[in-house]
């Protein structure tokens, strides 16, 4: 009688918490252990996708959820638990990567000197469902011009672009104000872009 | 340089471009202010260039979103396995330490 699948997770949250059923201390682990498997697929691919090592992103998805089992008495729910473990899984995987020092916080230059009107814009993509190579191929691409963005661009762009979360969720769960989001996600995104204009009307997959 | 009025009486004002391009992310995501996005509204449809410019934004925002899904970030079967096993352990040593 598996009735936990229906439940929001601030109903689980409440059940791991003590609060809600058995009367004890410990929590219910089976309300838990929903929440592991609504959340491991997620926090998984977004540690991968911060750390680009898998070893590193199976520790950060145990110790994540460790952490959650440890904390949730405490959290209050004044954000929603989805950004709260997402919190909690980007600080792990951050942690880990500025101690392995491959860190690189900052472009090398201030601004990359963009004038579309240069022709700097003269690259346009092949729109519509159009040729699923050329969509892998481009999609390579961006996953590879992810990978050299700077951490701190790099980590907003993932959240905001990839998981989706809103300005606001992003601002919260990195602890930055949301023009700081708002900003650092429009360099990560011209930079992205940039990284795509091989990819120029007609020169795809030549 | 050219005065704001003088700026905003010129069609096709290539000055504008570089403005156009901060404000780009915030058009996507649908957070500019009324008149902003009236002002750039006018510019794309004048400049070529920018036109092009934000279609290309827009495309790579758009492709992003499929690296959620891409293969090589899925979870491999052992890692959930795995998990089940450390968690079921440590979280029963947290519960014997309370008692
Ligand atoms: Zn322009």
């Amino acid at each position: 009688m598996n009735r936990n699948n229906k439940l929001t997770d601030t109903e689980l949250v409440a059940k791991v918490q003590g609060s809600v059923g058995d009367a004890g201390d410990v929590g219910d682990y089976e309300a838990f252990e929903e929440l592991v498997k609504r959340y491991e697929r997620r926090i998984y691919g977004h540690s991968l996708r911060l750390l680009g090592n898998k070893e590193d992103a199976e520790d950060v998805l145990q110790e994540t959820f460790l952490n959650v089992f440890r904390a949730i008495k405490n959290f209050r729910g004044d954000s929603s638990f989805s950004t709260w473990i997402y919190r909690i899984a980007t600080n792990n995987a951050l942690m880990k990567l500025r101690k392995s020092g491959r860190v690189e916080v900052e472009f090398d230059d201030e601004f990359p000197n963009i004038d579309p009107a240069k022709g700097g814009a003269t690259v346009s993509y092949i729109e519509g469902p159009g040729d699923a190579l050329i969509e892998k191929e481009v999609l390579a691409e961006l996953d590879k011009a992810v990978k050299k963005l700077p951490e701190k661009y790099r980590t907003i762009f993932l959240l905001r672009d990839v998981e989706e979360f809103s300005t606001t969720e992003t601002a919260e769960i990195l602890d930055i104000t949301e023009s700081a989001v708002k900003s650092r996600l429009h360099r990560a995104r011209l930079s992205l872009r940039e990284g795509l204009s091989k990819f120029k009307e007609g020169a795809v997959g030549n | 340089m050219m005065s704001k009025s003088e700026m905003s009486k010129s069609e096709i004002n290539h000055c504008n471009c570089k403005k156009v391009l901060e404000l780009l992310s915030a058009y996507i995501d649908s957070e500019l202010s009324n008149d902003e996005k009236r002002m750039l509204d006018k510019h794309i449809l004048q400049c070529q260039p920018c036109k092009v410019y934000l279609e290309s934004l827009n495309y790579t925002v758009r492709l992003s979103v499929r690296l959620e899904k891409q293969e090589s970030y899925q979870m491999p079967k052992d890692v959930r396995v795995k998990l089940r096993t450390f968690l079921k352990e440590k979280c029963q040593c947290d519960k014997d330490e309370e008692r």
